[in-house]
């Protein structure tokens, strides 16, 4: 049953999966040669005084993909389930309902990560042999609060999609929107949510209640 | 579950709710701050304030002088007669109408002497509350050609000293031997605390590193024709150093400042034995307070800006000693006033003292008890006749967090638990 779902998962999200991850290699390459071309331009000794001095982390293309996959990836799992009426189909399925949702939400939520791993690894690997240690670890901490964005806007997607009345989807949407704000605050500092990036884990563990309280609510006829 | 999630819900809208409306009512009532400008005049030895805060934008500032003693205001002036007062401020207005004096206090004076003699030194907590990287840019002091060019190496001090060449992103064991050798014969004590430079190729000159090790003493390190120069600075018992700023001044009679962990500030005086100065009547954290000082020829003139309230000391250029004090508070404006009325406390993520992002709740106000005490009891109404502990939670929450409380609370009214 747990490889038929996980299967069912994987029909919905696959051409949403390969666009989003090409995506991401693409503006990954893309973040790589106009580093290189910076360097030829300026010299690698100029590309280290921006980093050291002036917070220039070279990655900023990067910023709001990682939003933009999570919500593509969450509208393309939960849609169907919407508007093809799929969901009641898959709440009468011979199996419990949290392990139901838990194997919807932990696909999703691995296929990000795979996303999210291939893009990292791929740009701060090319930055591991320009650049010091400490600045590819400072790279990784102003990128990682873009990809934790990118969980939240997948969950709020999520929740808001399985959610059955009109009503508390607007809610759900106002209080993600202001959360993802949060998530964006400080664009051009690098390593800026040092403080926030174990409270903001937290919370996206938190946040997926709200798919199973949607699920809940749906199940007990909340619909419009 | 479905507890939980209206629970959860709840909590989430109101910690939202307790950001965006103080954010949106600051929105809708911006205002800036309206200080004076103050600086201490040579010819009558007095503060010169000129106010701006005169009411239309097109009206002449306001312009007085301030008793040193009382800081009761003086004579007034007009702006002619305020450039007049302060020929080193207005030095090109005055040269450009044939009025810059020959002399002040009876010292001869040109304007090239005006211009070697100031400077102006800026510190903002901002510049210290934020993630820096430690890894540290070194240039070379002497450099062949008499013209800074950008630095080759970088110096990490993460448990001893590691040199690394930048074009290579390799080790430069070679200097790395050299450097640790230094740092080893002046009992460095590792990890640095504090390193900090100012690293430019346009300035004169290149006065290096001041370093703060381990065991906060003080360290004075630059790298002069690829070997190391490194010098320790010897402190008073009473000064533990917190804070280091590195100048490089036209006049050179400086090597930076310190700000120490008791708040008073010292200068690092240009001599072979790094001689160390007190700042009479300063008291300056840098991590929460500005500081401006405006140095020239006849007085330093500091001030420093702690929230409301700034303070102007002027300073004797040799002695350090006070010669003037003046202080201005900046009088809370009638929307923060109603806010405080409004909002229970406010949270916000940033903030202009610092570069991090994270939730902070400041702001308490006990004025706004009175609005969440009659939001308090229109919860009590609505849930009336419902469950006694829910009801009991509902209004607890409400008298504590007011506004932000109330609004979810009424829109999720309609929710079925």
């Amino acid at each position: 049953m747990y490889s038929s779902i996980i299967f069912k998962e994987w029909l919905k999200t696959r051409r949403v999966f390969f666009i989003a991850l090409a995506v991401a290699l693409l503006v990954a390459v893309y973040v790589i040669l106009s580093t290189n071309s910076l360097i030829k331009e300026h010299g690698i000794i100029s590309l280290w005084m921006s980093m050291l001095l002036k917070d220039v982390s070279l990655v900023d293309t990067v910023t709001y993909i990682p939003l933009a996959i999570g919500l593509a990836l969450g509208i393309a799992q939960m849609v169907p389930e919407i508007t093809q009426k799929r969901l009641k189909l898959t709440l009468h399925l011979p199996f419990p309902q949290s392990r139901l949702v838990v194997m919807m939400l932990a696909t999703g939520l691995i296929e990000l990560l795979v996303i999210y791993m291939i893009q990292m690894g791929v740009i701060l690997i090319y930055d591991a042999t320009i650049f010091h240690a400490e600045l590819v670890g400072r790279v990784f901490l102003t990128m990682l609060p873009w990809y934790l964005a990118g969980f939240i806007g997948y969950l709020f997607v999520t929740s808001v999609c399985l959610e059955g009345t009109w009503y508390m989807r607007i809610l759900l949407s106002l209080v993600g929107l202001a959360v993802l704000l949060v998530m964006f605050l400080q664009p051009n500092t690098m390593a800026a949510y040092n403080y926030m990036i174990v409270t903001v884990i937290i919370f996206i563990c938190l946040i997926t209640i709200f798919s199973f309280g949607s699920i809940a609510r749906f199940k007990e006829g909340h619909q419009d | 579950m479905k507890k939980t999630h209206y629970i959860l819900f709840f909590l989430l809208s109101t910690a939202v709710l307790s950001w965006v409306l103080p954010w949106l009512y600051s929105l809708c009532f911006a205002e800036r701050d309206r200080e004076p400008f103050v600086s201490y005049s040579p010819i009558n030895d007095c503060f010169i304030v000129t106010d701006f805060n005169t009411g239309s934008k097109f009206d002449e500032p306001d312009i007085f002088e301030v008793d040193p003693v009382t800081q009761a205001p003086g004579r007034h002036y007009t702006m002619d007669q305020r450039d007049s007062l302060l020929p080193e401020i207005f030095v090109g207005q005055l040269s450009a109408k044939g009025m810059l004096p020959d002399s002040i206090k009876g010292v001869e004076i040109t304007m090239r002497d005006i211009r070697m003699n100031s400077w102006i030194f800026t510190s903002s907590p901002k510049d210290l509350n934020r993630s820096v990287p430690t890894v540290y840019p070194l240039m070379e002091s002497m450099p062949a050609r008499f013209k800074f060019e950008d630095p080759e190496v970088v110096l990490t001090m993460p448990g001893h000293v590691v040199i690394t060449d930048i074009e290579s992103n390799t080790v430069d064991e070679t200097k790395t031997r050299r450097f640790s050798k230094m740092f080893a014969d002046k009992g460095f004590s590792f990890p640095a605390k504090e390193a900090v430079a100012n690293i430019s190729t346009r300035k004169g000159y290149d006065n290096g590193y001041l370093i703060i090790d381990n065991d906060n003493k003080l360290y004075h390190l630059k790298m002069q024709a690829n070997r190391p120069s490194m010098a320790h600075i010897q402190l008073d018992d009473t000064i533990v150093p917190r804070h280091v700023f590195v100048l490089e001044n036209a006049d050179r009679k400086l090597y930076g400042l310190i700000s120490d962990e008791a708040h008073d500030f010292y200068t690092i005086n240009h001599d072979e034995t790094y001689s160390i100065s007190k700042l009479s009547g300063i008291k300056f954290d840098p991590e929460k307070d500005r500081m401006t000082i405006i140095k020239n020829l006849f007085s330093w003139c500091v001030k420093i800006k702690s929230g409301n309230e700034s303070t102007w000391i002027a300073l004797d250029p040799d002695d350090y000693s006070v010669l003037a004090v003046y202080n201005f508070t900046n009088p809370t404006s009638m929307s923060r006033v109603i806010e405080k009325w409004i909002f229970p406390f406010t949270t916000s993520f940033t903030n202009v003292d610092d570069k991090y992002v994270y939730p902070r709740i400041k702001n308490w106000s006990w004025n706004a008890f009175l609005l969440n005490a009659i939001l308090a009891v229109i919860v009590l109404f609505v849930a009336r006749g419902k469950n006694i502990r829910c009801t009991i939670s509902k209004t607890v929450m409400t008298l504590v967090c007011g506004l932000f409380a109330f609004i979810p609370l009424i829109l999720m009214k309609h929710i079925n638990k």
